[in-house]
């Protein structure tokens, strides 16, 4: 079965081609980054009409480099939800109408178990059951995965999610936008020994996460250390930088391997724009060994929003028989926990 | 005679008509939010009418704005997907001349000036003025969005009829029209009055080369709006 996959729940307009035969055949991403920058975040109408004047031209592009059209595109998978209603319209009237117009199955797909289903993408992928740790921008939550569509919320942040903790760290550095990868690169040069930061949430059971005090004690440690110009000097951000990644890191990985002791799995799977973290894998993957687990994550353009984990999850859902009635599906708070499930 | 799907989404109510062998078709909802849940059922049932797919439609018709940003792009989204998946060419159609072309129709007899304007919110108006001479329009003032009372500076000659949402407050303006229809709303039964000339006279356009009319610039509302995260 070969299927189109669109996401448009945020600030990317991504399009793919999923083969169930032949794995991924293409995919096409359009960032707004640029468009959004100078307002230092993202501007729901400015994406809404940014998705509008994309989509076709990626359409196209998607299906020329995939050998597909009409004729031989099997189903029709579009993000329904969680995110911006009005930028999950574009991607859901075109996509649920084109495949009125093709005459095939069209289903909605949670953006959340996209992420989920990216790392599936790969060529070692991990077997069900697992745990994903869901790491992005808007969520962090440990996920206990039985099989598509069974999601149990193991965890969750109750504050800020990491991703978004690693953007607001980087405001504070003086970083440009998105945070992540900057925080990242700037700790490379960091001092691992000068600063401890605290772990949140570690010295208690349970597995939820806290990432707003980090916030608080980075804020506080760039105040005692500022210099002339209203910042600490260079080798002092790094040095923060370094001990704000450890504290996320670290928070990460611990709670990783309680959810693996809870649950008595084997597998952890990591999903989401703050699953591209060097640290985050490596320290997983050393940590997750000693008890026997493995990790499993994608390629890092696929961390990030992408159309090829919706293609690949709707793949799925419409091989197991999933099919949507004719309304545009767009649904800006939707709990994973509440998806169809599937027949097995 | 060809096959013409027209599809008006660009305010609270949401409607579609199929002119097909000298018949038209129509189906019509005023739930201003169900839009994207009813607009493909109702284009369903239109085509399952006349037995045709939406290979066998020439063209399609589409209010592409003014009018509610969503709603717009709910409207020409699904157009997209058909027009794109199809094949067809596609006529967009200026939702103020809609409402013109309906108020001038219905009111006028299709002689006369006509005023739409539609609440644009924020203290303005999205409006237009166009003339009517045996029900064919000539726009005198292209769409635009103001305040209501910088309209009689803009406009020198006074309509004979203002139709639409904007005309709620009609005091909001320091003149009246001759007459006052403030509850017309446009509809996809006009827009096929409207675009089926234009389908005769070959104006259908590739689904690609077309844009929406947000009119509001995007300057204006940016500063507004609130920004999510980050
Ligand atoms: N190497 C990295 N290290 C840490 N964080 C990163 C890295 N790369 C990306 N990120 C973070 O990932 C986030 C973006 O991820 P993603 O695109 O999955 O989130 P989103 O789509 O905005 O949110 P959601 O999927 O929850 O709606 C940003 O917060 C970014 O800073
Ligand atoms: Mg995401």
């Amino acid at each position: 079965m070969r299927v189109l996959g669109i996401e448009t729940s945020c600030d990317e307009t991504g399009v793919a081609v999923y083969d169930s035969d032949r794995g991924l055949l293409a995919h096409a991403l359009y960032s707004q980054m640029a468009v959004h920058s100078e307002y230092g975040g993202v501007v729901p109408e400015l994406a809404s009409r940014d998705h509008v004047r994309k989509i076709l031209p990626l359409l196209t592009r998607v299906l020329h480099e995939s050998g597909s059209s009409r004729q031989n595109i099997d189903g029709i998978a579009y993000t329904a939800g969680p995110g911006l209603v009005g930028a999950l319209m574009v991607g859901g009237a075109v996509g649920r109408s084109l495949a009125y117009a093709w005459q095939v199955p069209a289903v909605g797909i949670h953006h959340m178990e996209g992420h989920l289903l990216a790392p599936m993408l790969e060529d070692n992928p991990p077997a069900f059951p697992f745990v994903a740790l869901l790491v992005s921008g808007g969520h962090t939550q440990l996920v206990e995965v039985e099989t598509i569509g069974r999601y149990k919320i193991l965890g969750e942040s109750v504050d800020d999610a990491a991703g978004e903790a690693f953007d607001k760290a980087a405001k504070m550095l003086d970083l440009d936008y998105p945070g992540g990868p900057q925080v990242a690169m700037l700790a490379e040069r960091g001092d691992p020994s000068r600063f401890r930061f605290p772990r949140p949430m570690t010295d208690r059971p349970g597995l939820d996460f806290s990432f707003s005090g980090l916030k608080t004690f980075t804020l506080n440690t760039i105040a005692a250390h500022r210099g002339e110009d209203g910042l600490p000097d260079n080798q002092t951000m790094a040095d923060i930088a370094c001990a704000f990644q450890e504290a996320v890191v670290d928070t990460l990985v611990i709670k990783c391997r309680r959810a693996l002791e809870l649950t008595g799995l084997k597998t952890l799977v990591i999903a989401g724009g703050v699953s591209a973290n060097s640290l985050l894998r490596q320290r997983l993957e050393e940590k997750l060994a000693k008890i026997g687990a493995g990790v499993f994550y994608a390629r890092h353009e696929f961390c990030t929003d992408n159309g090829a984990m919706i293609a690949y999850a709707g793949c799925q859902r419409l091989l197991a028989g999933q099919r949507d009635d004719l309304a545009v599906r767009a649904i800006p708070r939707w709990p994973l926990t509440e998806l169809e499930t599937m027949e097995a | 005679m060809a096959a013409i799907l027209a599809l008006d989404t660009s305010t609270g109510s949401c409607s579609v008509a199929l002119a097909y062998e000298q018949r038209i078709f129509e189906e019509h909802i005023d739930l201003p939010r169900e839009h994207a849940r009813r607009l493909l059922p109702m284009i369903d049932k239109l085509l399952r009418q006349t037995g045709l797919n939406v290979d066998q439609l020439d063209a399609i018709a589409f209010t592409c704005g003014p009018g509610s940003f969503t709603g717009l792009r709910i409207g020409f989204g699904v157009v997209q997907g058909l027009a794109y998946g199809a094949g067809i060419p596609v006529i967009p159609v200026s939702t103020l001349e809609v409402m013109a072309h309906k108020g001038a129709r219905d009111h006028l007899g299709g002689n006369g000036r006509v005023m739409p304007a539609l609440d644009a919110r924020m203290g303005e108006w999205y409006w237009g003025l166009y003339e009517f001479r045996h029900g064919r329009a000539s726009t005198l003032i292209p769409d635009r969005v103001d305040e209501p009372a910088r309209i009689a500076g803009a406009s020198p000659r006074k309509p004979d009829l203002g139709v639409g949402s904007g005309w709620l407050a009609p005091d909001a303006v320091d003149f009246s029209p001759g007459r006052l229809v403030a509850d017309l709303e446009p509809d996809a039964m006009s827009l096929l009055d409207v675009a089926l000339p234009r389908f005769t006279a070959g104006q259908a356009r590739p689904v690609s080369d077309v844009e929406l009319a947000y009119l509001r610039s995007e300057v204006a509302w940016k500063k507004r709006e609130r920004v999510r995260r980050r």
